[in-house]
């Protein structure tokens, strides 16, 4: 559904935020709530159609490389999603507690090999601002940043 | 995801709709590998692919090697603009035969 913007400019002192936590399990069947919700908010806070799919594209793969690399296919493992946004910037940490990422298989394949694996963490580094992996003690931390263009 | 298979001019056409990812990929290989073991040609239609991740992709180049290794083609036909964004995203534009319409994917 497109949402109609009024044309009058919005007062400088209003700036619009949100800020959304999921707690899910580690099943592959929420990975379509979380696309869904993350491209309502996108819209909201105006970023054009191609940019909101980037967008919820790389938050996908982040997701789906906790369940298949740090739970390993595990259905019931708990994965944590804040998610914060203010203006045009989206900032989120995703938590899980499974298996720390191998940081020598990020972007270590060619993605435009015609090999069937290893594009997630090109997608989510070409296309956020901010990726950084750390190890905190509630787990396996990723926090990524967007800052939307200013879509007209 | 749903998918509908048929044939026409001797290819076999598989119809994917809907969203291609780690909860559907899987089933979608499977038939994928089923319907090419009974076809000389398979043609796929993304039209109504509304998402697709790169555990989606995998699956389509898993099927095209196979295809490759018993001497069939695979091709790929009217990409929804979702599809299309994250071919290129994902760097896989060339990496398939991509034909804009089903009667271009039904020409040998």
């Amino acid at each position: 559904m497109n949402v109609s913007r009024s044309n009058e400019p919005r007062p400088l002192d209003v700036v619009p935020s949100f800020e959304l936590r999921i707690v899910m399990a580690s099943d592959p069947r929420f990975l379509s709530v979380v696309r869904h919700a993350i491209a309502a908010l996108a819209e909201v806070l105006g970023s054009s159609e191609a940019e909101s799919r980037a967008t919820v594209l790389a938050i996908d793969e982040a997701l789906t490389n906790v369940i298949r690399h740090a739970y390993h296919g595990e259905d019931n493992r708990p994965i944590k999603l804040a998610c914060t946004a203010r203006g045009l910037r989206l900032d989120l940490r995703i938590t899980d507690q499974g298996e720390a990422p191998d940081m020598t298989r990020i972007c270590a394949h060619d993605p435009a090999a015609p090999e069937p694996g290893g594009r997630g963490t090109h997608v989510i580094r070409d296309v956020m601002d901010v990726v950084s992996y750390e190890r905190t003690r509630e787990g396996n931390r990723l926090t990524l940043r967007k800052e939307f263009s200013r879509h007209a | 995801m749903t998918t509908l298979v048929r044939t026409s001019e001797g290819t076999r056409i598989v119809d994917v709709t809907g969203e291609i990812d780690l909860s559907s990929s899987s089933a979608l290989r499977r038939l994928l590998f089923e319907t090419l073991q009974g076809a000389e040609r398979l043609a796929i239609n993304l039209a109504g692919a509304k998402y697709i991740d790169s555990s989606g992709i995998a699956t389509l180049i898993e099927v095209q090697k196979e295809a490759q290794r018993a001497q069939k083609e695979m091709v790929l036909f009217a990409l929804s603009t979702p599809a299309r964004d994250v071919f290129a995203l994902t760097h896989v534009t060339k990496v398939f035969r991509i034909l804009e319409t089903e009667a271009e994917a039904l020409k040998p």
